[in-house]
């Protein structure tokens, strides 16, 4: 990161600043703490989700008929890591990345970082509806036309979801 | 991965601006250490507030928040990145964003993300609630203005949210949007929007 404020700025907001108690946060840290901790799915979950999460970017990557280097420069996202999400469901990317994906491939973030292991999943269906999508879309590059239902009904899925 | 940037902060004795750190990505190790530091001087001004029969509203909200805890707590995990200020070795504040799945509550903003500022502290000799004069000042101010720059290197145009503890809700009314009491937290909610952000650290 790179912080723009100089001394200057410092100096103009002095006064505004002057004594000022900054303290933020919940006072209970009991909520965060389930929060936190229920993003610490089981692997198996975890492993579920983040091969859905990778299969559905290399699914809509063909739909929109786009290269593996197309969408990275796109997505600002370095090719190798592209291909790791695409590949590897213990792959977990940033939250930037994913941000970034979400915006390119039109597809909700919020579903994008439950998926991404970025985020709590509160929706027991989506963990059931990713691992039906996975198991369809082993081989992405060949696909029957049932398969390609299923998996245009997870998009859909994504998509209509809030 | 940690980052760390030049930044100055307020000696308030002097007046003088001081060069300090901004890291990005504090470690459990330096977490521990900023805790081994202000726990004994929290300790020792909350013995003397109590001697002193200071009135509950005027003791620190935050004087229980263990650091060390938060940390183990979101070890690991990428939504969450911990900042910090160091300065002459010791740590000058701290501060936990939560960086993806929050977003805003403004009806003008309602759904757009933000960086969710879900602790931020200063070391407690720098705090006007723990000491009469506070060694460095604007270590806060540093501090939003380094969430504000998250969000504006995330894409979500500086906008920026937290529940504030009462003692601190004056400053943060002066660049944010009072969103109002959160019943949930019992906390009041406040909000930056990309123009505030602009108007905060142009």
């Amino acid at each position: 990161m790179e912080l723009k404020i100089t001394t200057e700025w410092l100096k103009r907001r002095a006064v505004l600043d002057d004594n000022a108690e900054v303290s933020a946060g919940l006072p209970s840290i009991n909520s965060f703490v389930d929060e936190a901790n229920a993003l610490r799915q089981t692997p198996g979950e975890q492993l579920i989700l983040g091969e859905a999460f990778g299969k559905l970017v290399r699914f809509m990557r063909g739909v929109k008929r786009l290269s593996l280097e197309e969408l990275a420069r796109s997505a600002d996202v370095e090719p190798a890591e592209l291909e790791n999400i695409e590949k590897a469901g213990d792959y977990r990317p940033e939250p930037r990345t994913v941000h970034n994906l979400s915006k390119i491939l039109k597809l909700p973030e919020k579903k994008m970082l439950e998926l991404s292991g970025n985020m709590v999943v509160r929706d027991t269906e989506l963990t059931f509806q990713a691992e039906r999508f996975a198991a369809n879309a082993k081989h992405i590059d060949r696909l029957t036309s049932d398969q390609k239902d299923v998996l245009m009904a997870f998009v859909r899925y994504i998509a209509e979801s809030k | 991965m940690t980052t760390r940037c030049k930044v100055a902060i307020l000696h308030k004795a002097t007046q003088q601006y001081v060069d300090a750190e901004l890291i990005d990505g504090v470690t459990a190790d330096e977490v521990n250490a900023a805790e081994a530091a202000w726990r004994p001087v929290l300790d020792e001004e909350l013995k003397r507030m109590a001697n002193e029969s200071v009135p509950a509203n005027r003791r620190p909200e935050h004087a229980h928040w263990d650091w060390r805890h938060k940390c183990e707590v979101t070890e690991g995990l990428l939504v969450y990145q911990m900042l910090g200020i160091e300065h002459d070795s010791k740590m000058q504040g701290l501060m936990l964003v939560q960086t993806a799945g929050v977003f805003c509550r403004l009806p003008n903003q309602k759904d757009k993300g933000l960086v969710y500022v879900m602790f931020i502290a200063t070391a407690p000799w720098n705090s006007p609630v723990v000491v009469a004069n506070p060694r460095f000042g604007q270590v806060g101010t540093v501090l939003i203005a380094a969430a504000t720059q998250i969000s504006l290197d995330l894409g979500f145009n500086g906008r920026v949210g937290l529940h504030s503890l009462p003692q601190s809700e004056d400053w943060y009314e002066k660049d944010m949007t009072d969103v109002g009491i959160d019943l949930k937290k019992n906390l009041r909610y406040f909000e930056m929007t990309p123009e505030q952000a602009n108007n905060f650290i142009r």
